[in-house]
């Protein structure tokens, strides 16, 4: 998964976690070293004090009995020990014998360090060198004053003090980490609690009343549950939606009012227009020479044409902003009451339609605006169509999550040049005296197909036909 | 066969246009009612009062624009419907409004009828004609009086 797509508290969640660890994880390390460094000290403490001991009694007896004791309470072996020894038992070890002879070479006098045995097990070496004073020579009598005699060499066990050092890390580890998953534990609810559930439940609102703005239903205030942020938002949405929905009310009335101007004042006058030409016509006409009557044939004929521009143009001003009933459209239907809408031009021009069986049934779609798409597509179809058989043929394919449909002809086609042309209202690719109409159909058509959430477009060559594709939901979202 | 009178007819109307082509439909008809014309609503409403006192002759139809100057059409259709003598003349709403809104209010307040005027002069002869021929011949109005 994506850590782009997880939820706020899930990464705040992870942040923490991941900061909480590595505090954590750094303080017990950090508590660790100070543990394990503050034994070694005490380790050395131990070993220099009664090695300096040892040395201030002098007596060899003494110490031995001060050795025996203090081994006997710490578990500390002390023994002296020479390279060259008179008592056979003094003889060094491997280790001593190394450290004696780097305190002859380097002029050292201690030394220490944590040292595995022959077993393998690890004990914590001290050595204390030890200079021929005045009255060794007498017991001693191959050393000069102030050289090397021998040694002190203290062993103490380490091995169990180390792993102990390092079960307390454990513990300490264990106890944060324990510590650090209860603290994440009860942030994970309070961050749900506090931030993601009431976000949650927001958005949800939200994404309702966007529905029920599409659905064109009353939209229900977001509950306001909190003060905080939270509540702030849903408080700052209701205000958006508020406000957006008046303005847009207000819009919709500018064009109400628009549209509502159009029809009453424009088309009252083009009323009186041809209504006084006609009343011309037939109270005066015969007393009109040939001009005269054909300048008001003229009149009339444009009032007409206007009064169907104007109306055409109303037409497409519904479109989408005017809600037609809608449900299930069964698309056999509807194109049988297209064609049955053109049959006096088929039958005419002698045309043959084709039309698929398996045409389907669309849900929530504007009956009435399906079957004007049909009707205006078949009409062109048969309008622009110059052969002696004009053949038409209306296809349909599945296309998984929406429908596609074409109507095709074996017509007059159209330059590709003019595709978005053709689509734009009022506009026209064809002399009026050559095809008869206003340049709405198509556009219409499209404004149709878009408001139902489709698209539509053209394939055409000039003398070979056009088909004309366009796509429908197969389940169309209210606006 | 109906008897047909020469019933009164009240035109409320303000655009001269209208008025005259709807006399020139109502001529071509000739089916001989008397027409008077109110150009607005206050107009209106002074004929109306005027028929209440019995100084005007009763219309047995009246028709009604909707958009008018002064009192509206909505205006003078409430003050028919609530008086008793002139609230069973059936009111024929005859404007260019589509709106759905108007169309709801006048027949709530009682309107008998609503008709949107049509675009085309041809078409709006023909509605007036059928305005005549259903309101005057076919309907059985109201004894007058």
């Amino acid at each position: 998964m994506n850590l782009r797509d997880a939820s706020i508290g899930t990464k705040l969640i992870l942040a923490i976690t991941v900061v909480i660890i590595g505090i954590s994880s750094a303080s017990s390390i950090i508590i660790y070293t100070y543990q394990k460094r503050s034994l070694d000290d005490q380790i050395l403490e131990r070993s220099r004090t009664i090695s300096e001991l040892l040395i201030q009694i002098g007596d060899h007896k003494l110490i031995s009995r001060v050795a025996a004791e203090f081994t006997e309470v710490t578990g500390y072996r002390l023994r002296q020990t020479s390279l060259k020894p008179i008592n056979p038992a003094n003889a060094p070890d491997e280790f001593e014998k190394r450290v004696m002879e780097m305190f002859q070479q380097r002029n050292m006098t201690e030394y220490y360090g944590v040292v595995a045995g022959e077993d393998g097990v690890r004990y914590f070496r001290y050595m204390k060198a030890l200079q021929t004073k005045e009255g060794c020579t007498s017991c001693h009598p191959g050393y000069k004053v102030g050289e090397l005699r021998g040694s002190i060499s203290v062993v103490a066990p380490y091995e169990d003090i180390a792993t102990a050092t390092k079960r307390n890390l454990l513990y300490i580890l264990a106890t944060t980490q324990l510590l650090t998953l209860s603290i994440i534990g009860v942030l994970y609810y309070l961050s749900r609690k506090i931030v993601s559930t009431p976000l949650k439940e927001l958005i949800k609102a939200v994404e309702g009343s966007a529905r029920e703005i599409q659905m064109s239903e009353e939209v229900k205030d977001i509950p306001v549950k909190s003060h905080d942020e939270i509540g702030m938002l849903a408080t700052a949405f209701n205000n958006l939606r508020k406000s957006l929905s008046e303005s847009f009310k207000r819009k919709n009335e500018a064009i109400e009012s628009f549209v509502y101007s159009i029809s009453h004042d424009l088309k009252a006058p083009l009323r009186s227009i041809e209504g006084f030409s006609i009343a011309l016509q037939e109270d005066y006409g015969d007393k009109l020479e040939g001009e005269a009557k054909h300048y008001l044939d003229r009149v009339i004929a444009s009032a007409r044409k206007m009064g169907v521009l104007i109306d055409e143009l109303l037409e497409y001003s519904r479109i989408g902003r005017i809600n037609l009933a809608r449900g299930e459209v069964n698309i056999a239907e509807v194109v049988a009451l297209a064609i049955e809408d053109n049959i006096y031009e088929i039958n005419k021009k002698n045309a043959k339609i084709k039309i698929p069986e398996n045409l389907p049934v669309i849900k929530g779609a504007e009956k009435q605006r399906i079957y004007q798409v049909f009707t205006n597509l078949i009409s062109n179809a048969l309008k622009y169509n110059d052969k002696e058989v004009p053949e038409i043929e209306v296809g349909y394919r599945d296309e998984g999550d929406h429908h596609l449909f074409y109507v095709k002809d074996n017509g007059i086609g159209f330059d590709t040049r003019y595709h978005d042309k053709i689509f734009e209202i009022f506009q026209r690719l064809h002399r009026e005296d050559e095809y008869e109409g206003t340049g709405v159909g198509l556009a219409m058509v499209k404004k149709i197909i878009e408001t139902h959430g489709g698209r539509i477009w053209a394939e055409a060559k000039p003398g070979e036909g056009a088909t004309f594709y366009f796509t429908l939901p197969k389940e169309v979202k209210s606006r | 066969m109906n008897m047909v009178r020469a019933i009164d007819i009240l035109l409320v109307e303000d655009s001269q246009d209208d008025i005259e082509l709807t006399l020139r439909a109502f001529k071509k008809n000739s089916l001989g009612n008397r027409i008077h014309i109110a150009r607005d609503g206050e107009e209106a409403l002074e004929f109306l009062k005027r028929v209440e006192k019995h100084e005007a002759p009763q219309p047995g139809l009246i028709l009604l624009d909707l958009k008018l100057p002064r009192a509206d059409g909505i205006e003078v259709l409430r003050y028919i419907k609530s008086r008793e003598i002139l609230r069973r003349i059936p009111v024929v709403m005859l404007t260019t409004s589509r709106n759905d809104r108007d169309i709801k209010t006048c027949y709530d307040l009682g309107a008998n009828s609503y008709i949107v005027k049509p675009i085309s002069f041809k078409d709006f002869m023909e509605t007036i004609k059928n305005i005549q021929l259903y309101w005057i011949v076919t309907n059985q109005l109201p004894v007058v009086g």
